[in-house]
């Protein structure tokens, strides 16, 4: 198949027809799915409660390593956070039509990971129960949070973050939801009018609704690049060697899309298998896709390179130090990971035949995600174990726990998914009906290239 | 569908350029009260409708303004409420703030925007106009406000501009 020419060619009946079939009664699958996806989540919060009970000594963190596993995890799902915004608010002002059949998707899974990277600070902070002292507000102690301090500047970043991007998601969907609405009946018809806000579908409405949402847009896209670039400072802003660098912000951001594009292909791959969307959902789709994340995984490689450019240059003995340790050194198996997964594999999708393959694209986007978690854990271990001095250098090696918690926190993720796929359109309807050609008299090919 | 308290009658369409004809001619009769359901939002139609410039852009102007002020007036109140002298950097320190003055200006921008939308949609109000379920579907229509004397010659008039079913209240 030639993927520069895609036809939309549905009518609107059609469409809707289609993408309503999604919330219909599940298949055993489904149940099969959930169930594990359940057990998983179990493991996680055995292991979390274990660790509350028994107290952060049970995680493998320890003087000098105080970031572990769990910082990595909450910077990994922050950076899948960011593939869903990028689409739905960059990709719709540059009036992109690749994003409308797959943008509602992407958000939804840019809200269950912010969901998920929410937890880490959370678990990371141990005594859970004060960890609502981070949220700056008037209190009897008479004291205010250290507002210079970045990992604050995070609190406000991830939450405006998180809001923003439900309150987008959640407007996107109203339109959808009354379509819903108008289909169903019973019980299901008084949940889905109360969800559906009044929504009519009228000129009057529209054009506030569009109004907003293209503020929205242009709100949410400042937000997706300064989001990491924050994240970024917990680390940067420190004078950690490898951490400590310019460079963080843009390298944080192009590796975060990197990682969401390539978790939303992931996902996409079999939930269109799944539910049968492959005319909505096609290898053009696919191939527009896998471009972004030869973009910016190319910019992720130049971000490594530089950093080893700028460790020599600096001719400082600790960057340099720290930078030859990670390729030879006790942490030489994660950077192995990082630089084979993000930098070698994704190489593959410059074959135009390759990227076009489902299959090969399923599997290259695995190892990427792999890759991604790997290059945080690089990151954040390898500079904190052998830091300034010696004397206080260490081993970290993640316990069960922090094992536990992670398996636990992608069912999390997925648990939020799968639910969301059946309760919610997870293909934009009324977007879907934008790029198709409305229906006219006498029309005789309803529909048209979008191409 | 009988719920409506607007007097009035609604004409359904299967095909936008029809639609379309039907409100330049409603237009050109200085009806500019009617109301048009429609499946998506569509660039003729905005045309055909020339209604004025959504004011929600002027509830995301304000919602920035006033995050980026409170930004960054709270983090200097709460700094000098209680000092905290950290590495000899400034208590009051604009740059530091300006991460979270920029944060807040996202999210109060965000949220009048929500605001915005609400209040001009009209959302969380009941409807009070006559509808049909296919408008969410593949189907257009026009709503007419009118009196009941005049409900025959309006859905004659929506008739004969194309609309293939007419009810009234």
């Amino acid at each position: 198949m030639d993927v520069k020419i895609h036809e939309i060619n549905f009518s609107y009946g059609e469409i809707t027809k289609d993408i309503l079939r999604t919330l219909e009664k599940p298949r055993p699958t489904y149940w099969l799915m959930m169930a594990m996806i359940v057990a998983g989540l179990g493991i996680g919060v055995a292991s979390w409660m274990y660790q509350i009970k028994e107290g952060m000594g049970v995680a493998g963190l320890n003087h000098p390593v105080g970031w572990g596993v769990y910082i990595t995890d909450f910077v990994f799902w922050v950076g899948i956070g960011h593939a869903g915004t990028l689409i739905s608010a960059i990709l719709f002002l540059f009036r992109a039509k690749w994003r409308n059949a797959i943008f509602r998707s992407a958000e939804a899974m840019t809200i269950f990971a912010v969901l998920t990277a929410a937890l880490f600070p959370l678990i990371h902070v141990g005594r859970v129960w004060v960890a609502w002292w981070l949220i700056p507000y008037p209190n009897q102690r008479e004291l205010w949070v250290n507002f210079r301090s970045p990992l604050l500047w995070d609190v406000f970043a991830i939450n405006t973050y998180f809001s923003v991007s439900a309150i987008f998601f959640c407007i996107g969907l109203i339109p959808d939801v009354a379509a819903i609405r108008d289909k169903a009946k019973g019980m299901r018809k008084k949940i889905y009018t109360f969800m559906s806000l009044g929504f009519d579908n009228s000129n009057h409405q529209w054009r506030h609704y569009m109004a907003g949402y293209g503020f929205f847009a242009a709100l949410a896209t400042p937000l997706v690049l300064s989001v990491h670039s924050v994240v970024s400072w917990d680390f940067a802003v420190s004078i950690v060697p490898g951490w400590h660098s310019t460079l963080f912000a843009p390298y944080f951001v192009a590796g975060a899309v990197f990682s969401g594009m390539a978790m939303v292909i992931t996902i996409l791959i079999p939930f269109r298998s799944i539910f049968n969307l492959e005319k909505y959902l096609t290898i053009w789709h696919f191939d527009m896709m896998s471009r972004l994340i030869m973009l910016t995984g190319s910019i992720v490689t130049y971000s490594y390179l530089t950093e080893y450019f700028i460790a020599w240059y600096s001719d400082d003995v600790f960057e340099i130090f720290i930078f030859h340790e990670r390729v030879f050194g006790k942490y030489q198996i994660p950077f192995l990971m990082m630089f084979g997964c993000n930098c070698v594999v994704p190489l593959l999708l410059w074959s135009r035949k390759l990227r076009t393959n489902l299959k090969v694209l399923w599997v290259i986007t695995i190892f990427i995600n792999i890759g991604m978690w790997f290059e945080r854990f690089n990151i954040i271990v390898s500079s904190l174990a052998q830091e300034y001095d010696p004397f206080s250098w260490g081993w970290y090696v993640p316990s069960w726990v922090e094992f536990g918690v992670t398996i636990g926190s992608f069912c999390w993720f997925f648990m939020w998914f799968f639910l969301f796929i059946k309760f919610f359109p997870s293909m934009a309807l009324t977007e879907m009906k934008e790029i198709a050609d409305p229906p006219v008299t006498g029309d005789a090919a309803h529909g048209k290239e979008a191409a | 569908m009988s719920n409506s308290s607007v007097p009035g009658v609604l004409g359904i369409y299967s095909h936008m350029d029809t639609l379309i004809d039907a409100i330049h001619h409603f237009k050109e009769r200085g009806r500019d009260d009617i109301k048009v359901h429609s499946p998506c939002p569509h660039h003729d139609l905005d045309h055909a409708l020339d209604e004025p410039v959504s004011p929600v852009r002027r509830f995301t102007l304000l919602g920035g303004l006033t995050g980026c002020t409170f930004g960054f007036v709270f983090t200097s109140f709460a700094s000098l409420d209680w000092i905290l002298p950290t590495s000899g950097k400034p208590v009051v320190a604009p740059l530091a703030f300006t991460v979270v003055a920029f944060e807040l200006t996202i999210l109060f921008g965000s949220l009048f925007t929500l605001l915005g939308i609400i209040l001009n949609a009209k959302l969380f109000r009941k409807r009070t106009t006559l509808y049909d379920d296919r408008f969410t579907d593949d189907k257009f229509g026009i709503f007419i406000p009118c009196s009941k004397s005049e409900y025959d010659a309006m859905a004659k008039e929506l008739t004969e501009n194309g609309a293939e079913e007419v009810k009234h209240a």
